[in-house]
């Protein structure tokens, strides 16, 4: 492992037990998360984000089975941690926000309490008057206007994007290294989001942190991310920098994702990628988009595609890269953007 | 010109306000603000704004699911915001259809597809189940499921194919006017275009006139032909939509646009955000202000100090 890596997941795979047979939700992936960079993990909605971050947190469901890899922090796998010392890490070496904040507070504490408390788990020996600066600095490091009288407020006198600028300033208060965001802004409005994605820069910056970034929205990656891993089906089926997944896209389905969206300068049709993600009970052989891809090739319906090296940060699984395999064309409302945009960096 | 040809719907100084509270503490949302627009045959006319701005509310003043607190809505000429007769819930229901958000919530879970499809037929008056299968089987055909569909139930679809059923229903009773109400905004990145793709081909084969409500900026501007622009209540802008995007001009607007997050990193790491700030951004005068036009078809609302202001940014 580099000395850079903070956190390391390595062929990790999680089933779910279900009355109906094994949910195959995370298969295989791999990824390394360096010191003061933004990694995001981008998929659809069943692909097997929330499942891979909760692995790390240790807060797996019941009904979950790890049936193979490693999450190594600092060296040691997280998988293997008792509950005990899962505690040590979690929240003060690895926070997580989430997408509801209304979820993550408790509706009935005041909102400083709810920060001192948690200044409390790290410092002990905090008094109240320290705890309450502390906490008031906090509240104003993530943009609370009038901090000192918003202390005293109930959530839910806060609007939604206040309430994930508190939910932030509680998981800084353990001054966290690693943190964890799921669809941060997911429920919130554009305007809203954009603030607390400059938030986020922000204190990543500041405080060097470590974010792994998780969305389903192209759009916000491309803001926050600077390296970025495309999960389908549970699996990460390319990963790269974010100029490399966004300029030289090479899956399939990653170019089907984002020629599946317009931006605000898209005229031409939007490529409609037929049918759903595949049913986790029993996943495809061979490349789990083959169903959904028109340029498919027998071997995609066979045979697991493996890697293929583009650069030495940008992989792809996916039977296009073979040398044998024939030339696909991307999509024209993708490839006019893609010039588009690299005029426009010119 | 189309000024001249008569708008398929006109909304003129609508307002909707809900009161709620109890005595003595009764608090008023005017969820709809004193709002004027016309939608015109054959073009989609967007409303674009964050949450809780009216653009739902908008769509079910219209359908008079509300009775407006106060203005004048005309469809083809007809006043559709008078008290409700049973004619005129007939004529609403003939002519503006809705489609929803998340499809699941308005499909009847105990209905089959082909009852669900076919009730609007039902009611207008076709008895004969044979003619109205024949009517739903097509109507299958065009949002791109097949007859096999039409005996399940809502609930053994995923989202994306629920949408469809959602746009059979609308569609089956032909109404000239869809409400769209953020139609795609609930479903996976890889079904949305799917839906908007088929909203597309929909307005082509069978001519049909959208008001298409989303938060989505991009994909308001994609698909509508004009777009108006909402903020508490109050349509602020209105253009035909590839005009709104080159010259935004109420600072609420090139807020919007400003945070509307886009897939280029390049573009998205140097990105200057507009805030917008109700105080500090407008210049307060006596004169009320109102909607002007200030290029051929573009309204802002604003008062004559900001009118020049508007007008020195072009
Ligand atoms: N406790 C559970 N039991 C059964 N299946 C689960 C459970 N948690 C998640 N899954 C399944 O695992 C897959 C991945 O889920 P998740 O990681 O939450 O997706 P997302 O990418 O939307 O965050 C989904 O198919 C989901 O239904
Ligand atoms: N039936 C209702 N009773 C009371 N208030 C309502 C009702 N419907 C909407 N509102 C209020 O009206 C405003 C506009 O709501 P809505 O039209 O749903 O906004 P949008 O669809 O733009 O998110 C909000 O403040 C909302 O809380
Ligand atoms: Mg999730
Ligand atoms: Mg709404």
């Amino acid at each position: 492992m580099n000395k850079d890596t903070i956190l390391s997941v390595q062929n990790l795979t999680i089933s779910f037990r279900t009355i109906n047979g094994m949910v195959r939700a995370v298969r295989n992936i791999s990824f390394d998360l360096k010191r003061g960079e933004t990694v995001a993990i981008v998929g659809e909605s069943g692909s097997g984000k929330s499942v891979s971050i909760k692995a790390i947190m240790g807060i797996l469901a019941g009904n979950a089975v790890v049936d193979d890899g490693q999450i190594l922090y600092e060296g040691k796998d997280l998988l293997k941690f008792s509950e005990k010392e899962y505690h040590k890490i979690r929240g003060s070496k690895i926070g997580l926000i989430f997408q509801d904040p209304l979820s993550a507070l408790n509706p009935i504490m005041k909102i400083g309490k709810q920060i001192t408390e948690t200044l409390k788990l790290s410092h002990p020996n905090m008094t109240k008057k320290e705890a309450r600066d502390r906490a008031i600095e906090l509240m104003e490091s993530v943009g609370i206007p009038d901090a000192e009288n918003r202390f005293e407020q109930y959530p839910f006198q806060f609007s939604g994007g206040m309430r994930q600028r508190i939910v932030i300033a509680i998981a800084l208060a353990r001054d966290p290294e690693v943190l964890i965001c799921d669809e941060p802004t997911t429920a919130l409005d554009v305007t809203v989001q954009a603030k607390i994605l400059d938030l986020i820069n922000e204190i990543k910056r500041e405080r060097n942190l470590s974010v792994i970034f998780i969305t389903h929205d192209m759009g916000v990656v491309a803001n926050i991310a600077d390296r970025i891993n495309v999960m389908y089906a549970g699996k990460i089926i390319e990963k790269g920098t974010s100029e490399e997944i966004f300029y030289e896209p090479a899956h399939p389905y990653t170019q089907a994702l984002l020629a599946a969206m317009p931006d605000l300068e898209t005229e031409e049709t939007l490529v409609s990628i037929p049918g759903v993600p595949p049913n986790m009970i029993y996943p495809p052989k061979g490349d789990a988009f083959a169903a959904r891809n028109k340029y498919a090739l027998k071997i995609d319906f066979e045979q697991e595609p493996p890697f293929f090296k583009l650069s030495d940060t940008h992989y792809a699984a996916t039977w296009t890269l073979h040398p044998n395999a024939p030339d696909i064309e991307m999509p024209e409302v993708l490839k006019n953007r893609i010039n588009r945009m690299k005029e426009g960096r010119a | 010109m189309r000024n001249e040809t008569m708008p398929l719907l006109e909304v003129e100084n609508l307002k909707m306000s809900f009161t709620s509270g109890k005595r003595g503490k009764k608090v008023t949302v005017n969820a709809i603000d004193d709002n004027s627009f016309k939608i015109y045959e054959g073009e989609t006319f967007g409303l674009v704004g964050e949450s809780g701005c009216g653009k739902t509310t908008t769509g079910r003043t219209i359908i008079r699911l509300y009775n407006p607190t106060e203005g004048v809505m005309r469809f083809q000429g007809k006043e559709i915001s008078g008290p409700m007769t049973k004619e005129l819930r007939h004529f609403l229901t003939d002519n503006i259809a809705m489609i929803f958000q998340d499809p699941i919530d308005s499909l009847n879970p105990r209905m089959t597809v082909e009852e669900i499809i076919g009730e609007g037929l039902k009611y207008r008056g076709m008895k004969n189940p044979e003619e109205r299968r024949e009517i739903v089987y097509d109507m299958l055909n065009k949002v791109g499921l097949t007859h096999e569909h039409a005996s399940r139930y809502p609930h053994e679809f995923s989202g994306g194919q629920r949408q469809r059923i959602g746009i059979a229903r609308a569609l089956v009773v032909k109404p000239k006017l869809i409400i769209a109400d953020e139609p795609v905004s609930a479903l996976d990145v890889s079904v949305q275009a799917q839906v908007i793709n088929l909203l597309n081909d929909l307005k082509e084969e069978l001519g049909l006139t959208i008001m298409f409500v989303a938060h989505d900026l991009s994909v308001v501007k994609y698909f509508s032909t004009r777009v108006a622009v909402m903020y508490y209540g109050k349509i602020v802008e209105m253009a035909p939509s590839e005009e709104l995007y080159r010259h935004p001009l109420h600072p609420y607007t090139r807020a919007l646009l400003s945070a509307v997050p886009q897939p280029n990193p390049l573009l998205e790491k140097t990105r200057q955000r507009i805030t917008y700030d109700k105080v500090r951004d407008h210049i307060e005068m006596d004169e009320p202000r109102m909607m002007r036009e200030i290029l051929p078809e573009h309204f802002v609302y604003c008062n004559s100090k900001e009118f020049e202001r508007y007008q020195s940014m072009l």
